[in-house]
């Protein structure tokens, strides 16, 4: 009977890690293949048996799309953008936050529920309106073009709010009042450092999402020196003749790197993040 | 915290700021004054969106209304575009019909397939390795979707695929899987739920560790079993992060394109069009401008109303 009970213990134990070990590795299979991809040969990687490692490592599809592609330009654009836009959603989103989260004023509920409810249009829907709007302010293949309408976001003022009010006292802001401290200062010196992990977190996911775009970027970008490396991926996807199998796995590779270091870095925040945002979703 | 709170608060301060016998001017002034850091404070939000938000989705309505090509507002021709779209465009219905399979074939297993492996990844079996599981599962979320997509049209090869070499392998025909119409749709599916699937299980898993276990104690001490708790406690307990799943990935659908766009252009034909694809070709690659606005303020409408239909579903289910 004991050792029944033990033999189905295990039993379950074996089941149980095995589907997580099987899924484990479909997870992983994709990124795999494509990093090292980057250093295969072409008719290594268009033959009909999985090579798991490169018969002989090249450098060559590197080297041909560094020396095609502004490649070193476009990835600092890729990392301007998105420090761009993140820096200016942290700073606007906490003030906003705060505001919402601590401060008395006549609407206040009223403008959040407002700012909430701004989730509900899509930017998908309004890209033809938004597109003619660029255009006129000679915005196509700018910097600004991606950076500024992106500056701000409903999601991170409710995000900013939730943590602030629940993290940042009013006794506190109240002392730093009668210090004599201006909203601004008090802002900088006592609230900022208490929402440092939510900036964390927050700035890890949209600093993510302006690095991984590709709709708007493809539509406002069309000057290769103006590129981020995830449209330069899209387009050598689109166009076949551009590249080639191992040099498109090497742009692949250059731009899905620095999200994923980030994120093994930041992993623990990253993962609490995603698991609170649904605890406020529920 | 209750908003009545909030008001009578500010009125009481109100009453001992206000002197009625200042000047209106005077009065706003001070009444500025004293909240003016607040309103700093938010407004950055309300005039971006107002300029980048609001705007664009009012002008958005009036080009639907319009012939426009390029710079310029073209013809004014009243409902003619949504007429056209509704009832006269054969390529609509097909990427309606689309849009429901989509729904199908990634909503309906992405919501069960989160919610299993989120029970399965809270047993006292996966306990001690869950951080790297986690960690894995949701490495593809932080993949870009252009990178997964030039990535999986490899994999996706009817001859070098490696999903093809699989199917080899297990005496199986190799399937041409973005190239054809009966697998292109279901190619592109399989790919949103592989990136997604992990985030799902995350949220399913946060919301399954906040059911506080002495429901689950009560439920033994009664005598059910494993099945009973799960169809009697934890599913009950769930729908509301369930339905938060279904109508966020419902949104996600709707708005989808690198993914379909870079795999299989919609095709072929039209086999995997979504309706983000079919606004941009009309924008970008015919320049009907017009028409596209009109697609654009219909997704909007069918987003809307599919995200109140889940909603409300989910309140009939939950009163009966």
């Amino acid at each position: 009977m004991n050792k029944l009970f033990r033999l189905n213990k295990f039993l379950s134990w074996f089941v149980v890690n095995t589907i997580f070990i099987l899924l484990t590795v479909a997870f992983i299979i994709p990124f795999y293949y494509m990093t090292v991809g980057g250093f295969k040969e072409q008719n290594e990687i268009a033959s009909s048996s999985v090579s798991l490692l490169p018969r002989v490592p090249t450098l060559e599809n590197y080297q041909t799309i560094l020396s095609q592609y502004p490649v070193i330009r476009i990835t600092l654009n890729s990392f301007f953008i998105s420090i761009a836009v993140t820096a200016l959603n942290l700073f606007f989103c906490s003030l906003a936050g705060l505001a919402f989260a601590r401060f008395r004023f006549p609407g206040r509920d009223r403008l959040f529920n407002l700012s909430l409810l701004t989730m509900m249009v899509p930017m998908q829907a309004i890209l033809v309106p938004l597109f003619m709007m660029m255009a006129s302010f000679k915005w196509i293949n700018t910097y600004q073009s991606l950076i500024v309408p992106g500056a701000i976001g409903a999601f991170g003022i409710f995000f900013m709010r939730q943590y602030i009010g629940s993290s940042v006292p009013e006794d506190l802001l109240d002392a730093a009042r009668i210090d004599g401290c201006s909203e601004f200062r008090m802002y900088w010196m006592v609230v900022v450092p208490i929402i440092k992990p939510a900036m964390v977190t927050l700035g890890l996911i949209l600093f993510m999402n302006a690095w991984n775009d590709y709709l708007w970027p493809t539509i406002m970008l069309n000057d290769q020196n103006m590129y981020t490396l995830s449209l330069f991926v899209g387009v050598a996807g689109l166009r076949n003749y551009l590249l080639n199998y191992g040099e498109k796995l090497a742009a692949a590779t250059m731009a899905a790197w620095p999200p994923v270091i980030i994120f093994f870095i930041f992993r623990k925040q990253f993962i609490e993040a995603i698991m609170a945002g649904a605890l406020k979703g529920a | 915290m209750s908003a009545n709170g909030v008001s009578s608060v500010i009125e009481t301060k109100d009453k001992k700021v206000d002197h009625p016998s200042e000047p209106l001017f005077q009065r706003v002034l001070k009444w500025l004054k004293k909240y003016q850091t607040a309103y700093i404070f938010i407004s950055p939000f309300f005039i971006l969106y107002a300029i980048f938000g609001l705007y664009p989705a009012i002008y958005s309505v009036i080009i639907s209304l319009h012939v426009g090509r390029g710079k310029g507002l073209g013809k004014f021709v009243g409902l003619s575009n949504y007429i056209h779209l509704w009832f006269h465009d054969p390529v609509f219905p097909a990427t309606l019909l689309n849009m429901g399979l989509y729904l199908l074939y990634i909503v309906v297993p992405m919501t069960f397939l989160g919610l299993l492996l989120a029970v399965l990844m809270n047993t006292k079996q996966a306990r001690r390795l869950s951080g790297f599981y986690r960690t894995m599962m949701i490495l593809p979320y932080v993949l870009a979707p252009t990178v997964i997509s030039v990535v999986f049209v490899q994999i996706y090869d009817p001859t070098f695929g490696w999903v093809n070499l699989l199917l080899g392998a297990i005496g199986l025909p190799h399937i041409d899987w973005i190239g054809t119409t009966q697998w292109s749709l279901i190619a592109v599916s399989l790919v949103l739920i592989w990136q997604y699937v992990g985030y799902n299980t995350l949220i399913a898993l946060a919301a399954l560790t906040g059911i506080p276990p002495e429901i689950y104690d009560a439920a033994r001490v009664d005598g059910c079993n494993a099945f009973q708790e799960f169809g009697l406690i934890t599913l009950p307990l769930m729908r509301p992060i369930l339905l938060f799943m279904a109508v966020m990935t419902t949104i996600g659908v709707f708005n989808m394109f690198a993914q379909p766009w870079l795999l299989t252009h919609g095709g072929p034909g039209y086999s995997s069009n979504t309706l983000i694809i079919y606004l941009y070709r009309q924008a970008f690659e015919v320049m009907q401008f017009g028409y596209a606005a009109a697609i654009g303020v219909t997704i909007f409408i069918l987003t809307a109303l599919f995200s109140f239909l889940q909603i409300t579903l989910n309140k009939g289910f939950s009163t009966n």
